[in-house]
């Protein structure tokens, strides 16, 4: 099987092309199935090469070597793959979650004239975040991480006659770039260090190297900013949430499931190298941090209904930072695991609101469709539920290993963890009754042409929502009778961290006692919180002001992002253009264009005066040769 | 001979239109562009990597003929592979640019293409010249084609900016002569070859001021900062093929010339001057990018664009590295395909819609998919994304410089960021949105297709196979290095 | 000396022509008698034949008069066109003309300063009358009365050095003041004032700083064809003369007057190409830009080296061509008129391809674009001037040719500027396009192949 694990990014791309160069001229129909297919045999392919990964653990990592790339004395970067546990397992959410959204994307996109450009970006994205994923070297990664850029401003900017989503098209893709600046430069310094981007070879070496090393303390800094990038975090998350201008199932597939969770990648990806740099880790914990409860709190007065998800993926996105800054890696990926498919599953199912609604995205003028779209309802009730964190959904288990780290690390973090997810609990529930419970809001036309989505959608979702249900269960912590089997699982790629720490001594573990209790409090705030969004919102039916309505300052910053956006405008966005009209205007027009005409002005001068000695006075004329002659028998008598 | 020939080529065919009708000069360019990029072609499958170990050692493909005997100058000729590459460079992209102008009626064509052609051969000669007065005069006979196509067909106040930019150039060509001259001095044998010129052990202070002469009359040419006052409007006023000349293959005499002529000959007062030229060149970068952002014409944003793209690959050379070299040859040869492909879509929607102004610009991409489909991949290869040829080089240049300095790299990465600004900005202006003003806009005619189609084929390809143009210039690259490295101590 | 008598009897011979009305034969026998001097001339090389000491025909002067002769030549093919619908004293132009290339010859070929001193008089006397040849034209009397005035003051000085060294050595002969000059350790003040007052009558006939202030006037003034004579002959004549008496004199006390030249070419050069920058008539700015050439002529006889001379010859070579064939343009184009402002050449191009390739090549040649001879000129005089260590001067030279860009090209501008409507087809004789096409064929014969006369007049 491993032999053809070149199809699996190689379909895709095929995918791509047919439907780049044919699809306009197919029937749509075939257009879509070609391209899941694309995306579904890639999915088999990867279970195929997964099982014995399950059967045997800590087997070895398959490498293979497709060609060089570019060969220059010692530098060598070859197109190389590594499928080890961490890629399979990305690679299975990335193509079976792909798959899913390619399907429900058949219906979702039915009627759009770009019905077949959106399966082909769809699948060429689908290409490069395999090639991210498979790749044995930072330059594969690389390739991928920007052509998963490319592919997310491509269907951000979907609809391109629409400015307000070419402008997020290029924010995104602008502040993606800021990003891969520095994770280019953490490459380059990894490459002077190691001489060497294969991951292999990386982390062997950088087992004889002491903890808090400066080389090593920058590269992780610099591949942290990438992920800061690409993953959203503060300050770089502000694209995100414009974001959502693209289809809904994109953001599904891109801006919650896959893409972002890119750094995570690189991150766990490099888990030696941060282990190795304490300070970094500090950073990162920080950071996600406060990400996850700063988007959490925007979350809490937005009233578009994939603005929410938005900053609750941007703030989940925190958590998991959170968990790799705490150097919990398989906590990290198990939360980027559960959180995929109930995110997926929420965003689909938004989008499959917003098409019964005909486009509506506004919560306020929704209400009541718990009736009309039962089974858009139920899955949603469930990813709900999933994200809340309530036992026994995927959600709960993630989330709670996060804060039981975070615990054990310091009891404030995770006081703090906490009240994150009480914040998330509230926003989604706060969304869940406003769109589903209480009075219908919107107008008649859109009231009675409410209709529940076609198979297509619905089944995708259906699916979605029992995986939210069941992907807790991969990693069950002891206390309550699992067998951590995702934690196995990742052992042999966790082995060079786990083995630094040792030489520390650094081992934390809590006392299953107090993981239980830990556990109980967490859970009933949640539910105390649920009941409070229950009471405000569907006992009262409280509805969020509306635009313009009078508002609390706080409630205000909190509609307004913090005017995050407006100050990179004023601070960074504007100053930069206009100071390039400036620069152009004095520096280049009045300073170097001016010296170098002034020469020649000069010259121009010089001659103007020169004409003046030639008055066509022959008297004048003589006088001067005169005084030549005598200066110049002046020079000579001199020069004896 | 056959290096010869390159050159005599393109000479004898640009005499020739003058025999066919008027109407009929545009095929016959394009015909005489074709059979010498078939005959590069043919030069190239002769051309063993292996067989030539330096510039000299190749037989193959020097000749040596008296040219004025008194003097010691010969007809001096020979490829290697750094040579090799500037020759295709040249002749794959003439039939190209001679097609941009298909769908254009030039006033006295025969005139047009017979500059073309000349330039061609001058251009060639350049990058084979091993003797250095031959080497001057194909330098300064490049000059005059592209001067008079500016002159005559640029667009306006034409007159001021040609002269400018002549004056200009020939300041740094002729310091550059009275540099040969002197070199020539130097010599035991009193000659201009190449060889004798490498032989050369000058002192310190001698490489400074030979250094400088050599070098300004190539900042100017390439243009770095502060020497680059006259490119823009150069580029902006020029008939759009002049532009594709100018930037495509022009300014590369001066990269080129810089491995050829500066690197061996004053090794010392390089590696003591590199800090001088790389503030100088990423300086440069972040100044032209940051110009560019703010530019409202297509074509301008165009030219600054390229002064922040030869500012870097400058900066490569001058680390003295094999990634730097080598990330230089290569992006010497993505630049000016890139390069062709911008100012042609500028060209194509200066036909179509008769303005370069972004701001009147927009909605086009759905009135021309395919074109704005062209331009996008053109677009993201300058911005230099992964598997586009634009990254190969851009990649290795900025490790080279990473490996020299942090500093450096980290100041000329902005260039990644504003490069995307600038461009994206350009592209989502122009192409996309809805523009009432723009009704119409054809999508690309069959000659139209022959250019775009295959420049963006080129991007993919050296995006995704950069190797051979490495192996091609791998023994240069060395040749040169080695060189370098014996010279830095002179036998007093 | 078989030369001399027979362009003298010529002279006589075209004057007796003009006397019985024989307009038709003046040319023939004009160019046939040139052809024929031009051989006699070529039968003298390699005899270095010294007629009593005061001519010495060796391959110098051999060579300076067959330029001269071939350049005499063209002209007279021009002026046939020039003066094609002039019935009176056509004769007498061209008599005189042939008179002055006598003078000239002298200056090539003197071994005595009695000779130079004839030469030069009777080169002068002839141009003065050329200068006036247009009687009705009043600029035309004025430059022929400026330039005697100050050609007789610059003659004074000229004999006053003569008589010096006379006085000094105690004889006329090159051979014998070199002996003196070379011979004695630290020479009397006189002998080198002297030496310096020659320089300055040579400076004056060649146009140099501070002595040049007659050029532009009398160039301006003069009818085209004979500012045309004066840039080329008489310049070249000039120069050779110069070249002549210092290398075989003066060499080897360099230090006294090399100073004092040194200051003049860069004056020289500085002063001729900025003042041509601002000028709106064609002619006078042809007239500064014979005053730049003659600064980088200077700069060879300055470098005093084994290749000077050849430099010298190939420059003067370059540069008569291309001035013949630039004159010639600007008489075509502005028929009659004395009056030739720059934007005379606007449209040119339009309907008279060839005059424009002419046009080009000749400025371009004469701005010293490669591979024009003009180019190889400059090339050869650089290097001259690089051999003897004059880097700073020739620094200063590049400077200039820099600046003579802008005006070299102002006309080409303007042949191709093609708003208004362009110029109307321009009618000539055959001998006149003969002229150009020759001028244009030459200009880029030496250009590719210098080796032609890169190594005359050799030694």
């Amino acid at each position: 099987m491993k032999d053809l694990a070149w199809l699996i990014p190689a379909l895709p791309l095929i995918g791509f092309l047919f439907s780049i160069f044919f699809g306009k001229r197919l029937p749509k129909n075939l257009v879509a199935s070609v391209a899941s297919v694309a995306v579904l045999v890639p999915f088999i392919l990867t279970v195929s090469i997964f099982i014995p990964f399950v059967n045997t653990l800590d087997a070895e990592p398959i490498r293979i070597l497709l060609g060089e790339w570019i060969q220059i004395g010692k530098l060598s970067v070859n197109y190389s793959f590594q499928l080890d546990q961490l890629s399979l397992m990305m690679m299975l959410v990335i193509t079976g979650v792909g798959f899913l959204i390619h399907v429900y994307s058949a219906g979702y996109m039915h009627d759009d004239p770009g019905f077949s450009r959106f399966f082909a970006y769809l699948n060429l994205f689908i290409f490069f975040m395999l090639i991210l994923v498979m790749g044995s070297n930072y330059i594969m990664l690389f390739i991928g991480w920007e052509g998963v850029g490319l592919c997310s401003y491509l269907l951000i900017g979907f609809w391109y006659k629409n400015p307000e989503y070419n402008k997020a098209a290029n924010k995104a893709f602008i502040m993606n770039r800021i990003g891969d600046l520095g994770l280019l430069l953490g490459i380059f310094l990894l490459y002077l260090r190691f001489s060497t981007l294969e991951y292999n070879r990386i982390s062997l070496e950088a087992l004889d190297i002491m903890s808090g090393d400066p080389i090593i303390r920058n590269a992780t800094l610099l591949l942290f900013v990438g992920a800061i990038g690409k993953s959203a975090q503060l300050p770089l998350f502000t694209w995100l949430p414009d974001a959502m201008a693209g289809p809904t199932p994109v953001s599904a597939l891109i801006h919650a499931a896959t893409m972002v969770t890119a750094g995570v990648y690189l991150i766990i990806r490099s888990n030696v190298l941060f282990t190795l740099a304490p300070f970094t880790q500090e950073i990162i914990m920080i950071v996600g941090l406060c990400t996850a409860l700063f988007a959490a709190s925007i979350g809490l007065k937005q009233n578009d209904i994939k603005k929410v998800l938005a900053y609750s993926t941007v703030s989940q996105l925190g958590y998991m930072f959170f968990a790799l800054g705490l150097g919990a890696y398989s906590a990290a990926y198990f939360h980027l695991f559960t959180h995929a498919f109930f995110k997926a599953l929420l965003f689909l199912g938004s989008g499959s609101v917003i098409h019964a609604m005909g486009g509506e995205q506004d919560i306020r003028k929704m209400g009541g469709l718990k009736k009309a779209l039962p089974i858009t309802h139920f899955t949603f009730l469930i990813g709900t539920i999933a994200i809340a964190g309530i036992p026994p959904l995927a959600g709960f288990f993630s989330k709670d290993q996060i804060l039981a780290s975070a615990f054990a690390h310091n009891p404030v973090l995770w006081i703090l963890g906490v009240c994150g997810a009480l914040m998330t609990a509230f926003y989604m529930f706060r969304l869940y009754y406003l769109t589903f419970f209480g009075s219908f809001r919107g107008t008649h036309e859109q009231e009675h042409h409410l209709h529940e989505s076609p198979k297509t959608m619905t089944i995708p979702l259906v699916i979605l929502a029992i995986c939210s249900l069941l992907a807790g269960f991969v990693n069950i912590p002891e206390v309550l009778g699992g067998t951590h089997w995702l934690d196995r699982f990742f052992e042999p790629i966790l082995a060079g961290s786990s083995l630094i720490l040792e030489d520390f001594g650094v081992e934390h573990h809590l006392s299953h006692s107090l993981e239980i209790i830990l556990m109980v409090i967490s859970v009933s705030a949640v539910l105390g919180v649920i009941g409070y969004a229950w009471i405000r919102y569907k006992k009262n039916g409280h509805i969020p002001a509306a635009e313009g309505e009078h508002i609390t300052a706080f409630e205000k910053l909190l509609v307004n992002k913090y005017y995050i956006d407006e100050l990179y405008d004023s601070v960074v966005a504007n100053p930069v253009v206009s100071a390039s009209k400036g620069i152009y205007k004095f520096l280049e027009v009045n300073v170097i264009d001016r010296i170098v005409n002034g020469v020649g002005q000069l010259v121009v001068l010089g001659s103007r005066t020169a004409r003046f000695l030639q008055t066509g006075n022959v008297g004048f004329y003589i006088f001067a040769m005169v005084i030549g002659v005598l200066v110049i028998l002046a020079a000579n008598s001199f020069l004896n | 001979m056959i290096t010869a020939a390159l050159i005599a080529f393109p000479f004898l065919a640009a005499l020739m239109l003058f025999l066919l009708p008027a109407n009929a000069a545009k095929k016959g360019a394009l015909v005489a562009t074709l059979i010498q990029a078939a005959f590069t072609a043919y030069v190239i499958f002769l051309f063993d990597i292996n067989e030539h170990r330096s510039l000299l050692s190749n037989e193959q493909f020097i000749l040596s003929e008296n040219w004025i005997s008194t003097m010691g100058i010969r007809f001096f000729v020979g490829l290697d592979g750094l040579s090799m590459l500037m020759v295709i460079l040249t002749n794959f992209l003439l039939p190209l640019i001679v097609l941009t102008t298909w769908n254009r009626e030039f006033r006295n064509p025969r005139l047009f293409y017979f500059l073309m052609l000349m330039m061609q051969s001058a251009l060639v000669g350049v990058f084979v010249s091993l003797d250095a007065f031959l080497y001057y005069i194909f330098w300064e006979l490049a000059l005059i084609p592209i001067y008079f196509i500016v002159l005559i067909w640029g667009g306006e106040n034409r007159v001021k900016i040609t002269f400018k930019f002549f004056i200009y150039t020939l300041l740094g060509s002729l310091l550059m002569l009275a540099a040969i001259i002197w070199l020539y001095l130097q010599t035991t044998d009193r000659s201009f070859g190449i060889d004798a010129f490498y032989a050369l052990r000058l002192d310190p202070v001698a490489q400074r001021w030979i250094f400088w002469a050599f070098f300004i009359a190539y900042a100017i040419k390439i243009p770095l900062l502060p020497f680059h006052s006259w490119q823009p409007d150069t580029y902006t006023t020029a008939p759009n093929a002049g532009s594709m000349l100018l930037s495509g293959i022009m300014l590369k005499m001066g990269i080129y010339s810089i491995f050829r002529w500066i690197l061996p000959i004053t090794p010392m007062a390089v590696s003591s001057y590199t800090d001088v030229v790389l503030i100088m060149c990423v300086v440069g970068i972040i100044y032209a990018s940051w110009i560019a952002i703010g530019q409202k014409d297509l074509k301008r944003l165009f030219a600054w664009s390229s002064i922040a793209h030869v500012g870097l690959i400058t900066a490569g050379i001058f680390t003295l590295s094999r990634t730097g070299f080598q990330g230089a040859m290569i992006q010497m040869l993505a630049h000016g395909v890139n390069v062709v492909g911008l100012f042609f879509v500028a060209e194509i929607i200066q036909q179509r819609t008769g303005t370069n102004e972004i701001a009147k610009l927009g909605g086009i991409r759905q009135l021309a998919p395919v074109f704005a489909s062209c331009f996008m991949v053109i677009t993201f290869a300058s911005v230099a994304l992964p598997l586009t040829n634009g990254f190969i080089g851009e990649f290795l240049l900025l490790s080279s410089l990473y490996d020299y300095s942090y500093v450096f790299a980290a100041f000329a990465g902005l260039a990644v960021i504003f490069g995307a600004v600038y461009m994206l900005r350009a592209y989502k202006t122009s192409m996309l949105g809805e523009n009432p003003a723009i009704t119409v806009f054809a999508d690309l005619t069959i000659s139209e297709k022959l250019v775009l189609f295959p420049i963006v084929g080129l991007i993919v390809f050296f995006g995704l196979f950069p190797q051979f143009i490495f192996n091609l210039t791998d023994e240069s690259v060395k040749y040169l290095l080695t060189e370098i490295s014996n010279h830095m101590v002179p036998n007093l | 000396m078989s030369t001399l008598v027979l362009l003298s009897l010529l002279g006589f011979l075209v004057l007796f022509l003009g006397a019985f009305h024989q307009k038709k034969l003046l040319l023939p026998v004009a160019i046939l008698g040139l052809v024929a001097a031009f051989i006699t001339n070529a039968l003298d090389w390699g005899t270095n034949h010294l007629w009593y000491n005061m001519m010495l025909y060796d391959n110098y002067a051999v060579s300076f008069t067959g330029l001269m002769i071939v350049t005499l030549i063209l002209i007279l093919l021009i002026a046939s066109y020039h003066f094609r619908n002039e019935d009176s004293h056509v004769a007498d132009i061209y008599a005189l003309m042939i008179f002055v290339l006598v003078g000239a010859l002298v200056m090539t070929s003197y071994s005595s300063l009695v000779m130079l001193f004839v030469g030069i008089e009777i080169l002068s006397i002839a141009l003065y009358i050329l200068a006036g040849s247009r009687r009705l034209n009043l600029a035309s009397n004025e430059a022929s009365l400026k330039y005697f005035l100050m050609g007789a003051f610059a003659s004074g000085f000229l004999l006053f050095g003569i008589t010096l060294m006379y006085g000094v050595t105690g004889s006329f002969d090159l051979a014998a003041i070199s002996d003196y000059a070379n011979g004695t350790d630290n020479l009397p003040l006189i002998f080198n004032t002297g030496v310096v007052l020659i320089l300055i009558g040579f400076a004056f006939k060649i146009g140099a700083v501070p002595f040049h202030f007659w050029t532009p006037d009398v160039y301006q003034g003069a009818p085209t064809l004979i500012t045309a004579f004066m840039a080329t002959v008489v310049k070249t004549a000039g120069i050779a003369a110069f070249y002549r008496l210092f290398d075989t004199c003066f060499s080897g006390i360099d230090g006294v007057w090399y100073n004092i030249l040194w200051v003049i070419a860069v004056a020289t050069i500085l002063l001729g190409n900025i003042s041509a920058v601002m000028q709106s008539e064609a002619k006078r700015m042809l007239a500064w830009s014979s005053v730049a050439h003659a600064g980088y002529l200077l700069l060879p006889v300055l470098a005093l080296n084994e290749l000077s001379s050849s430099s010298i010859f190939y420059y003067t070579a370059a540069y008569s061509v291309a001035s013949v064939t630039a004159f010639g343009v600007l008489i075509a184009i502005s028929q009659f008129n004395n009056e030739m402002p720059v934007d005379n050449y606007k449209g040119l191009a339009k309907n008279n391809p060839m005059m424009t390739l002419a046009l080009v090549v000749s400025m371009f040649s004469l701005a010293g674009i490669p591979p024009l001879a003009g180019f190889f000129g400059k090339y050869f005089v650089f290097l001259t001037a690089m051999e003897s260590n004059l880097n700073i001067a020739v620094i200063i030279a590049i400077a200039g040719s820099l600046i003579g860009i802008y005006y070299y090209f102002r006309p080409v501008i303007f042949a191709f500027n093609n708003d208004g409507q362009p110029m109307e087809r321009i009618q000539t004789s055959w001998t006149f396009n003969f002229v150009l096409a020759l001028g244009v064929f030459l200009t880029l014969l030496l250009g590719i192949f210098p080796d032609l006369l890169a190594n005359l007049p050799g030694n």
